[in-house]
Order: structure tokens, then C-alpha cells, then sequence
């Protein structure tokens, strides 16, 4: 006789089954389901409150203009993971109020920084933010302003480092080192940096997101004075760092229209390889693998085939929209809008419409 | 104006060979526009990468030797006669790659630092002004109090390497005191593994919308639309 009690299955089963729905349905989270929670009922909006979680994870989180981008979804996914059944999640918002979205993300707490203090006195006041919560790790996004942010506050605290995580569980983060040949796993640092599209974004039942009070920024000497942020003038910037562009492929004979109509959306310009090798636009403005890769926000296509090496060009580009007689062209599955006409009939009619608008 | 730019040696990340990185020969581009005495600064022995380095216009390195932190060795040396200027790249290439050094070096000296910095202008009154390249093509003007330490941007404008100035440097090892042990790293390294990013968000499943021959003017109205809605045209 050992002195392990029996099991019953059929109590087990039962404790597993989730009330509501036509067919049986189990989940099984503990070995017999003794941790799962009764469901409040089918389809009635739900939120997970935490009051006290046994430890926080924060994630800082940018959103400048009140938007959560994805890859600030996935910076509060990764926390979410970290955090796992039995912790919180407070996300440091610097920028602008981005409401319930952030409970959404997977924000348990919401603590909103001031950007406008500067980099230099980031990282006190985030320390100050961060006090009441002691969290176990703080994930960052490995933007130019997120990966400032954390290596400040990693050299402020001492608190360890890991930057570029590119595989991520409550237990191990794997980063690349020596120049992306070879790569270090090991165990969650205090402070994580996190490139796109690595973590996915929390996908779970929406979450409390409850303001918290901003910190008091502490005082510090004035060692620098950062100017307010100047967009670049689309004819200006170099077209690889453009966010949007606008290119002309084999399909656009009427360039007039098309200047002119890059001149009224302030896109920089584009050109497919035929074209360029025709003269027709110059070489700096071909957009693909032997011309420039773009790190735009949107790609507006007229007359472009979207031969791989063309598309190639598109990289990280999040939007695209296709203007081509051509239904099945490679471009229009790549693109989000796509429109089946002449681009020579449409450019004139963009034309009009932008002026008559103003 | 005295700079000194800090080199880490480092790796070609495609083929292995030494060649240094990309932000450090914009930070020597960055040091050489602020005029006045340039030198680099390099913790361990000379290695093959720095000479490279150095045909982008660097004129003598200092090879400082010895054992233990390279942050406490370089903190003590700069404090010893420190720079106006101390300008770093983004991060290392080939070793741990982190970029913490010279926030971590900024921390030790009491210095301000700022990063991603596409030009810098004339220093004045003991303040320096520096441009900060933004995504997007976006500037940001900043002015910062002397002595500093700056990361360059990447995509700032790289000086052209010359061959003779590669061979010619003079690059000298100073022995230094031994600074504090650091920690082992933990975990474990292997070979890089490349894993695929998370698909799905770049391009809409399953195709996007499609107009089929719509009336030109139609077409317009959807277009402007769309890419408002994107937020592209300002509106
Ligand atoms: C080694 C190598 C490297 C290359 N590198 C590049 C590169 O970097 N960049 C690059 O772009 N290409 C590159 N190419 C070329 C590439 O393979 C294609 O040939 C090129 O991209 C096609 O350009 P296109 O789409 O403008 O022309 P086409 O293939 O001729 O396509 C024209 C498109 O316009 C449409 N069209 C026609 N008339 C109209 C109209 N009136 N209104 C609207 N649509 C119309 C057609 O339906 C068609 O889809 C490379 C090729 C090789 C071999």
C-alpha cells in the first residue's frame, strides 16, 4: 500500500469540462483541472482583474501619437509571457494615452510616462515608476528610442542586460552574439530588448489596463536639450528611409501625372528596374534586390509587376497598394488595396480629386 | 576639440574576417567633422579590424592592455586626461554586441551621452550641438554639455578608407593597471540559428482588397481613403 489516494476519473473529467457550449468541451491546465476557473458564460465580455500578483513584469511601451503599434503589442506580449499565470504586467506607456488598448495588449497596470523630459532623465524616472512594482524583468522593444532607453536604464540600476532576444519563454531567451554567428541562451535577464516580430502579441482575454499615478521626475542637472522631432520632406529623403513611396513601374507612360501627383501626397519616388534601366527614372530611385530595400510604411505600386526581385525591395514594408490592369499580377498579393485599371486613367483622377479637396 | 573614438575590432558578419563595424567608421567620420585631434582607443591588443578602422582617417590608436572590466579600464584611462569628445558606434560586432559599453562607460564617467547621432556642429560654451537620425528619414536637433559621449548612427556618412593610412597608423599599447574581474556570462553559446520571424502581420492573409475596373474617379476616392486611413496623407 502506498499512501497515495485513488483516482477517479470520471471526477476528474468532470472538473475539467467547461460549462456552456453545445459540444463537451475539456480544458486540462493542472494535472486534474483542479486550477481551472468556471467560465463567467458563453460570449459575455470578460476582463481579468489582478489585485495582487505574486511578482510584475513591466514592459515600456511607445506610443506616440495614443496608437499601439505591433510591435509594442508584442513588447506586452513578451511580458505576458514572462509574467505567466501568476504574475502582472505594467506597462510604462511613453507617449500619448492609448486607452483600453493597452488592456487589451495585456496590460494589467498602466503607469503613463512623459517623453518630453528627455532621454537623459529617462532612466530615473522610470526607476521611479518601476519602484512600486520591483518587477522581475522589464522588456523593452529594440527601437532606437526603446533600445536607448533600456541600455540607460540597465546602466543606471546595474540590473543585467539581454538585447535583441529572438526566442523567448518564461524560462530561457535566446539572443544572437559575434556578429549574429553564433547565439547565447539562458535564463531571462532583469532587463530585455526585443526586435520585431519575435514574440507574438498577447491574444488572451482583454485585461484590467488601470492607470496608476505618473512618478514624480526627479531633479537632475540639465546636461543636454533635445529639439522637437523633424519630419523628413518627402522629395528630401534618401529612399531607403522614406515611409512612403510611391514607384512607377512598366505600366506608367504619363510621368507628368506621376510627379505631379508624388508632389501632392509628399511620397518619395520609386521606379521598377525596367524603368530605371530605361532612363525614364533615375538609378537611385529603383526600388529591389540590385536597388534599394525600403523601410517604408507604405508602397503605393503603379504598373509593377512585382517581380520577386522587385518585391524583395519591400522588406518590412506593412502596407501595400497595387494600381495595375493586370488581376493576376504578383504585386496584387502582396498588396492590402489593389486596384484593377489604367494607371494612366487613375493618376489624373488622384490628380483632381487632391485639388479639388484643397 | 580633442575626440577619441572607441573601436572594438570586431567581425564581417557574413564572412567572419576582421573588419570593423559599420557605426564605428561613422563615429571616425563624426570625430574628423568635429575637427581638432582624433585618436582611437581600443582595449585588448591590436588586432587586424583597427588598422581597417584606422584607413578611415585615424592617425594613431592606443592599444590599452590589461586584465579585467574593459568599462573600468577605459574609465580610468579617459579620467586620467579626458577628452572633450568620446564617440562610439552602435554597438560592438562579434563579441557580446549588446551596445551597453559606452552606456555603461557614460554612467561610470558622469557623462551625458546621447545615441543615434547623424552629424554634429560646432561646440560652443562647453555645449555641442548634434543631429539625431530618427526611422523615417525624421531629425531631431539636440545640444549637449562637453564632455560627452556620442554613438554614431549607422546610416551617418562613413569617410572613405585609404589604403596608405590603414598601413601607416601608429597604433601603441599602454599598459595599464587591472581592473575589476567581471562575471561570467551565463547560459550557454552555440552556433546561430536562424528562426523565422513571426509571419502574418506584414502581409494581409489571403489577399487584400481588390477593386475590379472601377470608374477612375471611384478608384481615386478608394486610394486617398485607404491610405488616410493608414495615415499617409497627413489627414
Ligand atoms: C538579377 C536581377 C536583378 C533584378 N533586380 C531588380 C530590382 O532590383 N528591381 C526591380 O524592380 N527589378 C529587378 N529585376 C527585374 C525584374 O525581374 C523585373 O523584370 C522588373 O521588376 C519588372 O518591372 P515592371 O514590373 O515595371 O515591368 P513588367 O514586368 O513589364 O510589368 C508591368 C506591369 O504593369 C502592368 N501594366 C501595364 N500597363 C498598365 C497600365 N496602363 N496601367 C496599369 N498597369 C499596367 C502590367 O500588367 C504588368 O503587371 C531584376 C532582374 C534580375 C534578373
Amino acid at each position: 500500500m502506498t499512501g497515495r489516494p485513488r483516482r477517479d476519473p470520471r471526477a476528474e473529467r468532470a472538473r475539467c469540462l467547461v460549462p456552456g457550449g453545445a459540444r463537451p468541451r475539456l480544458a486540462r491546465a493542472g494535472r486534474d483541472g483542479m486550477a481551472i476557473a468556471p467560465d463567467a458564460g458563453p460570449r459575455e465580455p470578460v476582463m481579468i482583474r489582478v489585485e495582487t500578483p505574486v511578482f510584475w513584469v513591466a514592459a515600456v511601451v511607445e506610443a506616440p501619437n495614443g496608437r499601439l503599434d505591433r510591435w509594442a503589442r508584442q513588447t506586452l506580449g513578451a511580458a505576458r509571457v514572462l509574467a505567466g499565470a501568476d504574475g502582472g504586467v505594467v506597462a510604462l506607456l511613453a507617449g500619448r494615452d492609448a486607452g483600453e488598448a493597452v488592456g487589451e495588449a495585456g496590460a494589467d497596470r498602466v503607469v503613463w510616462l512623459d517623453t518630453a523630459i528627455g532621454p537623459d532623465a529617462m532612466p530615473g524616472v522610470m526607476l521611479a515608476a518601476l519602484a512600486p512594482f520591483a518587477p522581475r524583468h522589464v522588456v523593452l522593444a529594440e527601437t532606437p528610442a526603446g533600445g536607448d532607453w533600456a541600455r540607460r536604464l540597465a546602466a543606471r540600476s546595474g540590473w543585467p542586460i539581454q538585447t535583441g532576444i529572438e526566442m523567448l519563454s518564461a524560462r530561457q531567451a535566446i539572443r544572437p552574439v559575434g556578429a549574429v554567428r553564433r547565439e547565447r541562451a539562458a535564463v531571462p535577464a532583469r532587463v530585455l530588448t526585443l526586435p520585431i516580430d519575435r514574440v507574438a502579441p498577447y491574444g488572451g482575454t482583454r485585461r484590467e489596463g488601470r492607470p496608476c499615478p505618473p512618478p514624480d521626475v526627479p531633479a537632475m542637472a540639465a546636461r543636454m536639450q533635445v529639439g522637437p522631432v523633424m519630419a523628413a520632406q518627402a522629395a528630401g529623403i534618401p529612399l531607403a528611409e522614406a515611409p512612403f513611396v510611391m514607384a512607377a513601374g512598366q505600366g506608367v507612360v504619363d510621368f507628368e501625372s506621376f510627379h505631379t501627383l508624388s508632389r501632392l501626397m509628399g511620397a518619395t519616388e520609386g521606379a521598377s528596374r525596367v524603368v530605371c534601366d530605361a532612363g525614364l527614372m533615375p538609378r537611385a530611385a529603383q526600388v529591389g534586390a540590385s536597388g534599394t530595400v525600403l523601410d517604408a510604411r507604405c508602397y503605393l505600386a503603379f504598373g509593377i509587376a512585382g517581380a520577386p526581385q522587385h518585391l524583395q525591395g519591400l522588406g518590412k514594408v506593412e502596407h501595400v497598394v497595387a494600381v495595375n490592369t493586370d488581376l493576376h499580377a504578383a504585386i496584387v498579393a502582396r498588396a492590402g488595396l489593389s486596384i484593377i485599371a489604367d494607371a494612366q486613367a487613375v493618376m489624373p483622377a488622384l490628380i483632381a480629386l487632391l485639388r479639388g479637396e484643397g | 576639440m580633442r575626440s577619441v573614438v572607441l573601436l572594438s575590432g570586431g567581425i564581417d558578419p557574413v564572412s567572419g574576417r576582421s573588419a570593423p563595424p559599420r557605426g564605428e567608421i561613422a563615429a571616425i567620420g563624426l570625430a574628423l567633422s568635429a575637427g581638432g585631434a582624433v585618436g582611437g582607443l581600443h582595449v585588448g591588443l591590436p588586432a587586424a579590424a583597427l588598422g581597417q578602422a584606422a584607413g578611415h582617417g585615424l592617425g594613431q590608436i592606443a592599444c590599452l592592455r590589461g586584465v579585467g572590466d574593459p568599462v573600468a579600464i577605459l574609465a580610468a584611462h579617459l579620467s586620467a586626461a579626458p577628452p572633450d569628445l568620446v564617440l562610439a558606434g552602435s554597438r560592438a560586432c562579434g563579441g557580446e554586441d549588446s551596445g551597453m559599453l559606452p552606456y555603461l562607460l557614460a554612467e561610470r564617467l558622469g557623462w551625458p551621452l546621447l545615441a543615434g547621432v547623424m552629424a554634429i556642429g560646432a561646440g560652443a560654451d562647453g555645449w555641442l550641438p548634434v543631429t539625431i537620425g530618427l526611422p523615417l528619414g525624421a531629425r531631431q536637433d539636440a545640444r549637449i554639455r562637453l564632455p560627452c559621449i556620442l554613438c554614431a548612427h549607422d546610416a551617418a556618412p562613413a569617410p572613405p578608407f585609404v589604403f596608405d593610412r590603414a598601413r601607416r597608423v601608429a597604433m601603441h599599447t599602454v599598459a595599464v593597471a587591472d581592473a575589476e574581474t567581471i562575471a561570467p556570462l551565463e547560459g550557454t553559446e552555440r552556433p546561430y540559428r536562424a528562426r523565422p520571424r513571426l509571419i502574418g502581420s506584414a502581409a494581409p492573409a489571403g489577399g487584400g482588397r481588390v477593386l475590379d475596373n472601377p470608374d477612375p474617379a471611384e478608384a481615386a476616392r478608394v486610394l486617398l481613403d485607404h491610405l488616410r486611413a493608414l495615415g499617409m496623407l497627413g489627414a
